[in-house]
């Protein structure tokens, strides 16, 4: 069975946003980003219009629709601007699809369910100043006190860091056991021992928040503990198949934004008398930019798929990841070409697609570690072993009853 | 209390439309080239805020078009309505204002016991909007037109402000009225996602004829209006010029030479 | 069936203007079709409306003068003038596209089962049809519109036409009586406010405006030099209106798509104002970027500007 059409309830939540985002981001977004500042209206309205929740099961304040819907409006967001996309990997593919994966019903209750709704905004703690690609080196300590651990570290390039409630932290429980002693924690930044600020000077993505959390002495409960003790390094590598789905997809939009715009100002912009639109060399990189279009989403729509189904898909995500972000750079590096110096202007948005595309190649896996597993999954020495707790599949029953 | 919001599927704001040897095409490259009726959005809004704060009961979006009008039943189910209806039937089409005005006012006796009747300002594609005086007409309803706000409704009356020309009417009617809004009455909201689905799976009845009772003639054949002949605007003659300079002085002496050439000054 | 008809608008013992350019729009298609005009007068202490209404052309006036007719109000209005006209038959009857005119031609319509064409911005008379152009598909193509049987009810959009001039005329109005009683009619006005004070964007001349390009209010400096500019000069000819939009509202929920794209030129823009899409002008374009902007001094600005308008205007 192949089917590639997309239902009419699928295609409705994606026009949702994209109005959404066409009247309510796009009007102001050049102004914050030259601002370096998040709109303050954009993360209530998305928690008030449900954007938040977009796959969470109804039964968890969610709005009960599938991954593949969820692909689609990080498409329509990232169209707009990426910083309306990085909400929603944080928030969703790093964060609450993690605690729905491996949270307890308990913990889905207590954290899922405020972040599905909107109440309490989620991020993900994994990169640390010294530590990135290569997790394992990370400082980050828990220890273990009575029912409490106390947490100390700190965390940097954690989209959201000022704004959220909730952080997935993680931390060595066991430092002499490399990757197997990370253990992970839902870390509330109301507690004691938690600071936070933004870095500022940031190349793109300038209307976002990105930012650093530390904490010293962080008295945590265990019942805020995912997942068992040692499970964190599994637990941060599936949180990063859904995140880089929603960067995947993200990217597919910033795609579509470059071609729209190379489209409309390649037909209306004239040099020689003509349009340029009217010359073979324009017209090569639109078909290009079409071309990464469609091979993007037919990535992020397959690794979606298999979401839906259940499907293991952490190959495909990171294939969808690294084509759809390194394209997206390109896309925006030709969308600049053809509008000349125009596009070399702020005046334009081409230049913004540029500076956002650019830090997608590097986060969630930078293009090289995306490389590097593919290659290990060709030759054989990369395989994906089962979890104790896969991503449940897209069941309707289940998603959409109260 | 029933209320009705009538709505109908046009072309997009943001359509681009084209004329070939009369027949009007129009597609839309950004998004859906039909949609609800753009000022059919604020009778829904209303309509739902009717609901939410003056205790209407059913909310029921109505139709008159083909099959693919169930778009903008569906749209105006996922923003909140109730109920939606379809009045779809071949020897309506080409009816004039009039003749729908007859089928309006049908559809509406049909659902029983409405006390008010929403339209939008116009509808964007014959940019009419005399479907709601009309439709009161053929009701014997009372008429209450551009809407800016409805202050009341209760005890068998609504108080409504009206936007006119030269200032805000306020008025007091009987019901049931007939309505039409300006897009000052509200700010439309989006369809959520639960109205989504929702809508996505509700079964919309469609009506024919010979289910309603219409009472006079429909159809192109009775329609007294013709307005088949449709042209692009024809592009403005005119020409802009720049005035380019380095400095404002060698910019006003451009100007002022040219000024002289033009015989102006 | 004889005689074409004229609603006219009034509030307060005065004719409204666009009445003015729907009895001159009258004139023209009266003498092409051989028929007399007819302007119909309703309201209460209107006899000065029908003098005028003579002086602007008429060649009959009926009128009703009654204090149910002080206020517009539909149900009122709409039955004798719908009584009026099945009596007496006219060929054309025309209104101003206005709320009122709008509200009184569709209960007239629907009344007599008449065509309607509302908001003709141009009007020819083709044999004994009147076809009027008016804008279709948001107001993206024209259409040309006419009843194909029966009387014709044509609305005529605002500023679309040339008001009448005054040709000296008088005469003698016939007055019939009003056909609805107080008690019977249902609707009820209980307050109004209204726009005194404000600028009406359909009355003006010119329109100034300026886009985003200024930057912020410190741009609007030399706009606002040209709006003084102009109101030195031409006080009494042009009213006003000064439109800043620095930057499209986010307000919750939906803004209304209805109207163009605002309009956001890095210009600012002065031009004759036309409700009319086929009209030949004449523009000139200053362009205020934000280097350009620095070297612009208030008084500069303003003698620029003078010069521009004389240049439009000419």
């Amino acid at each position: 069975m192949l089917d590639f059409s997309l239902t009419e309830e699928q295609l409705s939540a994606a026009a949702m946003v994209k109005e959404f985002v066409d009247h309510e981001v796009y009007p102001t977004i050049k102004e914050y980003d030259r601002k370096h500042e998040m709109n303050p209206d954009v993360l209530p309205r998305m928690a008030e219009l449900g954007i938040l929740g977009i796959n969470i099961p109804v039964r968890y304040g969610g709005q009960g629709f599938d991954y593949v819907t969820l692909g689609l409006v990080c498409e329509e967001l990232e169209r707009c601007d990426s910083t309306v996309r990085v909400v929603m990997s944080v928030h969703m593919g790093l964060n609450s699809m993690g605690v729905l994966q491996w949270g307890t019903e308990e913990q889905k209750q207590r954290f899922l369910t405020p972040q599905a709704k909107g109440e309490k905004y989620a991020a993900f703690g994994l990169t640390e100043p010294g530590a990135g690609s290569d997790v394992a080196a990370m400082l980050s300590t828990a220890r273990r006190d009575g029912d409490d651990y106390i947490i100390n570290g700190e965390k940097m390039w954690i989209s959201l860091a000022t704004k959220a409630h909730h952080v997935l932290w993680f931390a060595k429980t066991d430092p002499q056991a490399g990757h197997k002693g990370i253990t992970a924690f839902m870390v509330e930044t109301d507690m004691p021992g938690v600071t936070t600020g933004d870095i500022h000077g940031k190349l793109g993505v300038r209307a976002g928040s990105t930012g650093w959390i530390s904490c010293q002495d962080v008295r945590v409960p265990a019942a805020n503990r995912i997942g068992e003790e040692g499970e964190g390094f599994k637990i941060a590598m599936s949180c990063l198949d859904n995140g880089r789905y929603t960067v995947a997809s993200g990217a597919t939009g910033l795609i579509r934004a470059c071609l729209d715009a190379s489209l409309k100002y390649s037909q209306e912009r004239q040099t020689f008398g003509q349009p340029i639109a009217t010359y073979q060399l324009v017209q090569q990189k639109l078909a290009f930019m079409q071309q990464w279009y469609d091979t993007s989403r037919l990535l992020y729509l397959k690794a979606g798929w298999m979401k839906n189904e259940g499907q293991r898909n952490t190959r495909e995500t990171s294939m969808a990841k690294w084509y759809a972000t390194d394209h997206s750079f390109q896309a925006a590096h030709e969308a600049i070409q053809i509008h000349g110096a125009y596009g070399y202007s702020d005046e334009y948005d081409v230049e913004r697609y540029l500076r956002n595309s650019r830090g997608a190649i590097i986060y969630e896996g930078t293009s090289e570690i995306h490389q590097l597993m593919q290659a290990g999954y060709l030759l054989g020495t990369r395989k994906d072993k089962p979890l104790r707790c896969e991503l449940p599949a897209y069941d309707p029953e289940f998603w959409q009853n109260e | 209390m029933k209320v009705v919001v009538c709505t109908k599927q046009t072309p997009s704001t943001t359509a681009v439309f084209s004329v070939n040897n009369g027949v009007v095409s129009w597609d839309d490259p950004g998004g859906k080239p039909n949609v609800v009726n753009p000022w059919d959005e604020y009778a829904i809004e209303e309509g739902i805020r009717l609901k939410e704060n003056h205790g209407a009961a059913d909310v029921i979006a109505l139709s008159i078009g083909g099959e693919d009008s169930k778009e903008a039943l569906k749209t105006a189910l996922a923003m909140g309505c109730t109920d939606a209806m379809l009045v779809s039937d071949d020897a309506f089409a080409g009816s004039d204002a009039v003749g729908n005005a007859r089928v309006w006012a049908a559809a509406i006796n049909q659902l029983g016991d409405v006390q008010i009747a929403i339209f939008g300002k116009l509808t964007i594609d014959d940019n009419m909007g005399a479907a709601a005086m009309l439709t009161a007409r053929k009701l014997g309803w009372t008429p209450l037109t551009f809407v800016s706000a409805i202050k009341e409704v209760g005890n068998g009356s609504i108080t409504v402000e009206r936007l006119l020309d030269d200032g805000k009417e306020t008025v007091t009617a009987p019901l049931p009225v007939v309505i039409n809004v300006v897009k000052e009455i509200n700010e439309p909201r989006y369809p959520s996602f639960m109205g989504i689905r929702k809508a996505n799976r509700a079964t919309i009845p469609v009506l024919t004829g010979s289910d309603l009772n219409v009472d006079g003639a429909t159809g192109a054949a009775a329609s007294k209006v013709d307005w088949s002949q449709v042209f692009p605007i024809p592009p403005r003659e005119g020409s802009v010029e720049m005035i380019a300079g380095d400095s404002v002085e060698e910019q006003v002496e451009i100007l002022v030479d040219k000024l002289f050439e033009e015989k102006v000054i | 069936m004889s005689g074409v008809w004229v609603w006219i608008e009034n509030s307060n013992g005065a004719m409204s203007t666009i009445s003015r350019e729907v009895i001159g729009a009258a004139r023209t298609v009266a003498d092409e079709l051989r028929e007399d005009v007819v302007a119909i007068v309703l309201g209460h202490d209107v006899a000065s409306v029908a003098d005028e209404a003579f002086d602007l052309g008429a060649d009959e006036v009926i009128g009703c003068d009654d204090e149910t007719l002080a206020n517009f109000r539909v149900e009122a209005y709409g039955p004798l003038l719908a009584q009026l006209v099945q009596e007496r038959e006219p060929v054309v009857l025309l209104f101003g596209e206005s709320t009122r005119g709008s509200d009184l031609s569709a209960w007239v319509a629907a009344e007599t089962d008449a065509g309607l064409v509302p908001d003709a911005i141009a009007i020819e008379v083709d044999g004994e049809t009147v076809k009027a152009t008016r804008s279709v598909f948001a107001n993206k193509l024209l259409s040309t519109t006419f009843v194909k049987d029966g009387l014709q009810i044509v609305t005529l959009r605002s500023r679309a036409f040339p008001q009448a001039e005054s040709t000296g005329n008088s005469g003698d109005a016939e007055w019939v009586d009003a056909v609805v009683a107080e008690g019977d009619i249902p609707t009820k006005i209980v307050g109004f406010e209204g726009k005194e004070g404000t600028v009406s964007l359909t009355d003006a001349s010119i329109i100034v405006s300026g886009g985003r390009g200024v930057g912020g209010p410190e741009g609007f400096e030399p706009i606002q030099a040209l709006v003084d500019v102009l109101g030195g000069r031409w006080a009494l000819r042009v009213r006003l209106l000064m439109r800043v939009g620095f930057r499209m509202s986010t307000r919750w929920g939906k803004r209304a798509r209805l109207s163009a794209r605002i309009c956001t030129l890095p210009v600012a823009l002065v031009g004759r104002f036309s409700t009319r899409p086929v009209c030949a002008h004449r523009k000139l374009l200053w362009r205020l970027t934000k280097t350009r902007k620095r070297q612009f001094s208030v008084w500069r600005s303003m003698g620029l500007w003078a010069i521009c308008l004389r240049f439009c205007l000419h």
